[in-house]
């Protein structure tokens, strides 16, 4: 949800996913005398942008229902506005131009959008503009509930602010805590937070919050859940009373509104869901039997043009097990689950952004707020038991109002579920069509984006992205043929 | 198989000597050509750095020696035969260790990545499938034999490795290794040399620098998967299933865990199915359960008013079969899908039955994968508490373990060969 979104461009160089998480070198020609830029000739600042290629495929209403605001009719600075360029982002999405304005005056804000549309974007720019560098304290607060998530948000937040004098910190568990202490006694204007690691940072006062009156919860439902909910709370009493609290996220369930009563001041409502789903996400279900789900995949994966795909488990234990058994199959996959540790969790995380490999298992762990531009096919291996995990798992695939599809593996147990989800939803779930799918969108264009953008970086992985991805399609069939030799 | 013919040739086991687009010369044995990926690789690979020839940057020379080097043929502006292969060298595993004062020790072979990745790196497009092959012709007359060709060689040199060495030359690395490390016991008998070879992390030339963040040596215990499939595939180390023991890891395979490149179905699958999956035939059966489903649904529901589909499992939806069955407005802004929240707040606690998933897990993946023998439960547990890992039962595990030896690594092998590997 929230992350690429911003990326409103689309793919985009600094959105490809080689970008993320990564210092890239001076790729993308944005030399660093342009730091303070905005002291440049008024006029021609746009034109020496170096802005990444544009993105042309098409995008669904999702994204392009604009009242047609302008990032400039902000009044946003002109170093926060070359950075918002440079991204590649070239109109505020719908719910960045309801949210900015709104944000920038000051007021609290429950914004509701789908997966993928920007979000992000319409929390980190109000953010960064309100901060003053000047200051030497931590003036603003984004809390998001999945250490990767944060990790995506802080580099989406460094890449705008890059033309700001502002300090931009990500802390999460599973990281040294010492080194998170030591960074912010040098100075922090922005942090990026999970919550546990933020309020062990404050208990031992070494964030002082005093100073902190902008407070974002990205996917607050997740946040203000029972899992998390106390730490919340907790949170807050950290904070100056005096503050602004942004909530995002594409569900709220009823649940949130107590939250919203006892912290929040006559919030600003925000929705631009007229119906949950993504419009670019075509939602398909095949029936199978428990042990006939490999066989399905495995023919899943011969049929369909997948790009990058997310497969997703309902255990930690099954998401290995999947893993296992794909690789046994002869493809390639990568798998992420929360009990994995933290420098794994970002190894993969990061390589399959750079589009290392095709394919991703993954528990909830990577259910809301992922963004990889390159995905495409989201694989429900084993069907979700709430309509709100599955709303934001195949939110994964369609980022920014593209294309993309999701399939269902239902079984017999699953049935019920399955006319559950796409009656709360109000959404339809369609048999899966005989014929091969043919993905209605070149998708594989973003690859190609990303992947000749990273050729400075790792040219050898460019290659043979750049060939499979041609090969693609051919190569399951040939694979079938020597089978059959076999 | 597929794209990645490894050639024959009988250049094969010749010193090499080239020099890359950044004037660096390289010295070592030709050990692989691949024409489709247009790589050639080389064995105990010195660099000369750029001597005298003009460049931009001058890179001294290296005494450290590269076990194993893939240089992509496009970035390739000499090459030149130093010497002919040794006859023995094609046999013995050693014998592709050149009698060459420069080597230090095997051992050594780790530093460097960064320095050469970055050197190797700067290549773009992709390399013309018969650039190596024509300039080997220009310079040396005979014509290659390439392709296909049995792979008569290529195997028998190394055991069963190379099965995946040769199909995936300079693609994916780390599926040769892990094709090594598969094999265990049945497949390196042959020689050290070759197993050292093998197991040299520094690919370079195809993206190498791509570790240089620093988890190229992390894994000190081997990757899970790795180990048994040869088509590994997570980048990580840690599911470490097939972990056999430290020992061996220790020795050699610190192979870089990455899939080389998306390829899909790059690797002989361990399990094939027969045919697709009908999706049509098991829709329909769906649908005619539903039907059923429905019947009894609508019975229940006129009781109920208004009631939604659901059976057992819709107990989280009381509020809304009394009122309607309208779960988001967008003027409410607040949405009454189902989620863990609302589940919970009505004291459903979610709760894992381990026994169940276990049982579960069983059907999905099956159980006869293997039949673990101890070492690899051990083994895997102790992995497994070191990652702190799920706590899984200790059969389960075992359920899901590959036999690195024994009968299971045979019939491995046996797939292997079996797959077509060989034939092209």
């Amino acid at each position: 949800m929230s992350v690429l979104e911003m990326r409103g461009g689309g793919s985009n160089v600094s959105a490809s996913p080689a970008s993320l998480l990564e210092k890239k070198p001076d790729l993308m020609g944005l030399g660093m005398g342009m730091g303070s830029g905005g002291q440049q000739q008024t006029g021609d600042w746009k034109k020496q942008l170096k802005m990444p290629p544009k993105d042309r495929r098409v995008k669904t209403s999702d994204v392009t229902d604009r009242e047609g605001k302008e990032f400039e009719d902000f009044c946003l600075s002109r170093e926060l506005l070359m950075g918002i360029f440079e991204m590649g982002w070239e109109k505020p999405s719908p719910i960045q131009e309801a949210s900015i304005p709104m944000a920038l005056s000051g007021r609290d804000i429950l914004a509701r959008a789908k997966n993928g549309t920007g979000k992000t974007g319409a929390y980190s720019i109000p953010i960064l503009e309100r901060v003053d560098p000047k200051l030497d304290s931590i003036q603003a607060l984004i809390i998001v509930p999945t250490r990767e998530l944060a990790l995506q948000t802080s580099q989406i937040c460094t890449d705008l602010s890059k033309h700001l004098k502002l300090k931009v910190m990500v802390t999460t568990g599973g990281t040294g805590l010492k080194d998170d202490i030591i960074r912010v006694y040098q100075k922090v204007h922005v942090i990026i937070a999970t919550p546990g690691r933020i309020i062990d940072l404050m208990e031992k006062n070494v964030c002082k919050m005093d100073q902190c009156k902008m407070l974002v919860l990205d996917e607050a439902d997740k946040l203000l859940s029972q899992d998390f909910n106390k730490m919340l709370d907790k949170l807050i009493s950290f904070l100056p009373l005096k503050r602004q609290i942004l909530l995002f996220s594409a569900t709220f369930p009823v649940t949130v509104e107590d939250f919203m009563k006892k912290h929040s001041i006559d919030p600003y409502k925000i929705n631009l869901m007229d119906e949950l789903t993504l419009k670019g996400v075509t939602q398909y279900y095949a029936f199978v039997q428990e042990r006939q789900k490999v066989h399905c995949l495995n023919t899943l994966f011969s049929k369909l043009e997948i790009n990058q795909s997310i497969i997703f488990c309902n255990s930690t234990q099954r998401v290995e097990l999947l893993a296992k058994k794909i690789t046994e199959l002869g493809y390639a996959c990568y798998y992420i689950h929360a009990r994995m540790n933290q420098a794994d969790r970002n190894r993969v995380f990061h390589d399959f952004r750079k589009g290392h490999c095709r394919n991703l298992v993954c528990s909830d762990l990577f259910t809301r707020g992922i963004d990889i531009q390159a995905v495409n096919v989201v694989i429900n291996f084993d069907f979700p038991k709430m309509s709100e995990t599955y709303l934001h798992r195949i939110g994964r695939s369609g980022r920014f109002g593209h294309l993309g599809i999701a399939i269902n593996l239902i079984t017999y147990d699953d049935r019920f579920n399955l006319q559950k989800i796409e009656n709360e939803l109000g959404t339809e779930i369609k048999p899966i069509p005989k014929v091969t799918i043919i993905f209605h969108q070149p998708c594989i264009h973003v690859f190609f984006v990303k992947i000749q953008f990273s050729i400075t970086i790792t040219t050898g992985f460019v290659i043979a992205g750049n060939r499979q991805g041609v090969v693609r399609g051919v190569v399951p069939a040939r694979r079938c043929s020597r089978r059959g030799g076999a | 198989m597929m794209a990645n013919v490894p050639c024959q040739n009988q250049f094969l086991g010749s010193r090499i000597s080239l020099v890359s687009k950044s004037e660096i010369r390289y010295e070592g044995i030709l050990y692989a050509l691949d024409l489709t990926d247009a790589t050639i690789s080389l064995a105990k690979v010195r660099s000369f750095g750029t001597e005298d020839r003009p460049t931009e940057r001058p890179i001294p020379a290296r005494d450290d020696v590269y076990e194993y080097i893939i240089f992509r043929g496009a970035d390739i502006k000499v090459i030149d035969i130093v010497e002919p292969p040794k006859q023995a060298s094609n046999q013995g595993g050693s014998g592709i260790i050149p009698a060459d004062p420069a080597i230090v020790d095997y051992s050594h072979s780790g530093s460097g990545n960064g320095h050469y990745g970055n050197n190797f790196e700067g290549g773009q497009g992709r390399p013309n499938n018969n650039l190596l092959n024509n300039l080997f012709k220009g310079r040396n007359g005979p014509p290659m034999q390439n392709g296909g060709g049995g792979g008569g060689n290529y195997g028998r040199r190394n055991g069963g490795y190379t099965n995946d060495a040769g199909v995936q030359a300079g693609r994916s690395n780390q599926n040769r290794m892990m094709g090594m490390g598969q094999n265990g016991g049945g497949g390196n008998g042959n020689g050290n040399g070759r197993q050292q070879f093998v197991h040299r992390n520094n690919f370079m030339g195809y993206g190498m620098n791509y570790r240089q963040g620093g988890y190229n040596n992390q894994r000190d215990n081997g990757g899970q998967f790795q180990q048994r499939g040869g088509r590994m595939t997570t980048p990580n180390r840690v599911g470490n299933f097939g972990q056999r023991q430290g020992g061996r890891q220790g020795g050699g395979p610190r192979t870089p865990f990455r899939a080389r490149g998306m390829n899909q179905a790059a690797f002989p699958p361990k399990v094939a199915f027969d045919g697709d999956y009908d999706f049509e035939k098991a829709n329909e059966e769906l649908l005619s359960t539903l039907a059923k489903a429905k019947l009894e649904d609508e019975s229940t529901e006129k009781k109920e008013e208004n009631g939604e589909n659901g059976g057992e499992e819709n107990t989280e939806n009381k509020d809304n079969d009394k009122e309607s069955p309208i779960f988001y407005k967008k003027d409410d802004f607040f949405d009454n899908i189902s989620c863990e929240s609302l589940e919970r707040s009505k004291g459903n606690v979610p709760r894992v039955d381990w026994k169940a998933e276990r049982k579960l897990n069983a059907e999905t993946f099956g159980m006869n994968i293997n039949n673990g023998n101890m070492n690899n439960r051990n083994n895997m547990m102790r992995i497994n508490n070191q990652r702190r890992g799920p706590r899984i039962p200790r059969d389960m595990m075992m359920m899901n373990m590959m036999p690195r030896n024994g009968p299971g690594g045979n019939r491995m092998m046996m797939m292997h060969n079996n797959s077509g590997y060989f034939r092209i």
